[in-house]
């Protein structure tokens, strides 16, 4: 279930508050998987989620804060 | 959508078969991105998801089927459409939709394509048209644009590609639409509208194969794809499907260019046997009142 | 126009139709076919006759298309049926082949006509015996049932159902232009004294169902779509789940399951009628219109004081090997008469095992064998 980003950079190009960069990190496939940068600035537009083709990022809310979370 | 989408998210996720995942799907491949919108899309229209059918053929986009938690048929090359005919001929209260790529759906299942259509079978095709056949390595397809290299024309395709739209259009198809993967939030509402129409709906979703396509026309990731899709589609709904055809990197045409009603099949059916055999209930006005009662639970 | 329920009675009809109102009694209640002589009256019957059983006729592009759409209705719980003759027949291969995968239940009537290629379109032939059995690609067992007249035409497409439903999958009745043109008495018994077998339904519930598990006789219950069962299935080779599984050992327990589960069953599948077989020094081993001609020149042959068995192949696939192992060991020569360039003949003489002569009457199609060459045959034999 881990690690599905392939470092495609639909959702860092496409995200329209720039939220989302690619980590220095690598996961289990050896790819830098998207995170979030500035998660502060993310209006839940949701489009990072559709556009992922791997379904693997999705936005929730937690309490007040609009967090980033993804798969692996 | 909710405020915070999690909601939506958690049915949509409900729609995956996530003993499945990780898919094929190459990085920066397309695909993926349309089975979301479809997805979503689903979620949204409240359709009972048991009376759902997906059917695909051969090819990336055919493996779509083995993805979704639905009733899902992963057929022969060229042969979804006319097997989602039987099943929805069979069962209509079955909502059938075809998801399959452009070699299956416009090469081999060509045929059958343009005889669904112009029997207006109450079916919605999904057509991921990523311009050549991928799974096997990136020959050229029927929407393969002239000029474009593939696996089987390394010097540059000297085939006139077809202009699908206009090929649906003129077969009969009642809601013919086309956008790119890149527009995943107008792809799902266009979805959203064809799953709750009746009569022949055919999609086409323009998307990036990086790994056979895209390498071998100067557009190696699907960013460079998807950027060549933001800058050259154009929007426009309406417009004649026969002007919507698609260069090597030319323009896009994009938007809803048919929705008109017309009747079924099962309607011309209907009435032909209602009219040799009096009006008692046939068999299909049985099934298309069961239909119409759950179609109106679902808004 | 008044509805016609299921036909029961006696009735002078021509073997095509007996096929579609065999089709009819056993519960089909869609067909997907495309025209081609000498099937196309059973297409003809089924458009006039499926409105009036609350069924669906669909005359489809193509045979591509036919044999495609009658595995989508079976899936959707209807039960289906197609009709065809040798050109169509061998476009339906690639999808018989994904029926045999997907362990469908449907049923392929091929009035054979004279082959190769459009041959003789109006005249008969048995020239797609081993097309039946092996005409699409990779391993699989297959069942085809052969009538010899109309009543068979209509008995055996039901029992052609039957058979699909009990073991999952297409079954062929492999008429020929000459039983399918002829007419003759067809009697057509009450619905209720026509025995059917009902789809396997699963016995699990939805959350917890997959699609190929094998119950005891290695065939698995069968969901129908739009049940909630939510299963996927896939012409690649799958695990329990429907899932593909691109490995060997996947391959191997899969692929062994589709023949094992017919072949296996063989003896409640296999249907002959034999005649003086037990100490005949000469039998005659034929099918479908053939036997018809055979057994008139068995009856000269007897008048004649040879001793001389019949052996009438009702069910051509899976082959009956056991019995000519077995009569091989009694007699001295099987006699073959068969309207091709010798095809069953093959499976004859392997199963005889060089126990007892195999003689092979072809004959190229166009007609059925005159009583005389094969009359000639068995004085020769005895000789």
């Amino acid at each position: 279930m881990e690690d599905r980003c392939k470092g495609c950079r639909f959702c860092i190009e496409f995200c329209p508050k720039h939220v989302l960069e690619e980590s220095k990190a690598f996961n289990a496939k050896g790819y830098h998987p998207a995170q979030a940068a500035q998660p502060e600035d993310c209006v839940n537009c949701g489009l990072c989620e559709m556009l992922c083709p791997e379904f693997a990022i999705k936005v929730t809310e937690e309490e007040k804060v609009k967090e980033v979370v993804r798969h692996g | 959508m909710n405020d915070d989408g999690s909601e939506q998210t958690q049915e949509m996720d409900q729609y995956l078969r996530e003993d499945r995942m990780p898919h094929i799907w190459c990085p920066g491949c397309g695909i993926g991105s349309v089975l979301h919108c479809f997805l979503s899309a689903l979620v949204k229209t409240d359709i009972d998801a048991d009376k759902v059918c997906v059917v695909s053929g051969i090819g990336c986009t055919g493996r779509a089927a083995g993805y979704v938690h639905l009733d899902s048929f992963h057929t022969t090359h060229g042969r979804a459409i006319p097997f989602a005919t039987g099943l929805k001929l069979a069962n209509p209260e079955l909502q059938v939709v075809v998801f399959s790529g452009d070699g299956d759906l416009v090469a081999i299942g060509g045929n059958h394509l343009i005889h669904a259509a112009r029997r207006n079978i109450d079916m919605t095709i999904i057509c991921v048209n990523n311009f050549n056949y991928g799974m096997t390595g990136g020959q050229l397809g029927p929407t393969t644009p002239l000029d474009a290299r593939t696996a089987t024309s390394p010097s540059g395709n000297y085939e006139r590609p077809f202009n699908i739209p206009y090929l649906a259009a003129a077969s009969g198809a009642t809601y013919v639409a086309r956008w790119t993967s890149m527009h995943v939030r107008r792809l799902e509402q266009t979805i959203n509208e064809a799953l709750l129409k009746r009569g022949f709906k055919f999609i086409e979703v323009i998307a990036p194969c990086p790994t056979v396509y895209g390498r071998m026309n100067r557009q190696p990731t699907g960013m460079d794809q998807m950027r060549y899709y933001q800058e050259n589609s154009v929007i426009q709904h309406g417009a004649d499907p026969k002007d919507v055809d698609i260069d090597l990197n030319g323009k896009i045409i994009v938007g809803k260019f048919i929705d008109i009603d017309l009747p079924t099949y099962s309607d011309l059916q209907l009435r032909v046997e209602q009219k040799a055999f009096g009006p008692e209930e046939s068999k299909g006005e049985a099934v298309k009142k069961k239909a119409a009662t759950a179609a109106s639970k679902s808004k | 126009m008044a509805r016609r329920g299921p036909l029961v009675g006696e009735f002078f009809m021509n073997g095509d139709i007996a096929c579609a109102e065999g089709g009819i009694s056993a519960g089909c209640r869609f067909f997907a076919g495309y025209p081609i002589t000498p099937a196309t009256e059973v297409a003809e019957r089924m458009a006039a006759r499926l409105p009036e059983v609350g069924g669906t006729f669909i005359q489809m592009e193509d045979e591509l298309g036919s044999m495609a759409a009658i595995l989508g209705a079976s899936w959707a719980g209807v039960k289906s049926m197609t009709s065809t003759s040798g050109p169509g027949f061998s476009l339906m291969m690639e999808n018989l082949g994904l029926g045999i995968m997907l362990e469908t239940p449907c049923v392929v009537a091929n009035i054979q006509r004279a082959g190769p290629s459009t041959g003789l379109p109006t005249l008969t032939g048995q020239g797609d015996m081993m097309q039946a059995r092996w005409g699409s690609h990779g391993p699989y067992s297959i069942i085809a049932l052969c009538p010899s007249s109309p009543q068979e035409c209509y008995y055996l497409t039901i029992k052609a159902f039957n058979l699909s439903e009990q073991y999952r999958l297409p079954v062929l009745v492999m008429a020929d232009e000459i039983v399918g043109h002829m007419s003759e008495k067809v009697v057509i018994p009450p619905p209720e004294d026509i025995p059917l077998t009902p789809r396997r339904q699963p016995t699990t519930p939805p959350g917890e169902y997959v699609p190929f598990p094998p119950d005891e006789d290695l065939v698995p219950p069968m969901a129908n779509a739009g049940d909630g069962y939510r299963f996927h299935v896939t012409g690649l080779t799958h695990d329990e789940r429907g899932y593909p599984v691109m490995t060997a050992a996947a391959q191997d327990k899969l692929v062994r399951r589709l023949i094992d589960k017919i072949e296996v069953n063989k003896a409640d599948i296999i249907e002959i009628e034999e005649d003086g077989t037990e100490d005949a020094d000469v039998i005659v081993c034929s099918y479908g219109i053939s036997a018809r001609v055979s057994q008139y020149a068995v009856e000269l042959a007897r008048g004649e004081g040879i001793k001389v068995g019949m052996l009438r192949l009702i069910t051509v696939w899976p082959f009956p090997e056991e019995r000519i192992r077995q009569l091989a060991r009694q007699t001295k020569t099987f006699i073959v008469p068969e309207i091709n360039s010798g095809q069953i003949v093959l499976e004859v003489e392997r199963c005889a095992g060089g126990k007892a002569e195999t003689l092979l009457l072809p004959h190229m199609g166009g007609s059925a064998h005159r009583p005389e060459t094969i009359l000639e045959a068995i004085r020769s034999a005895v000789k």
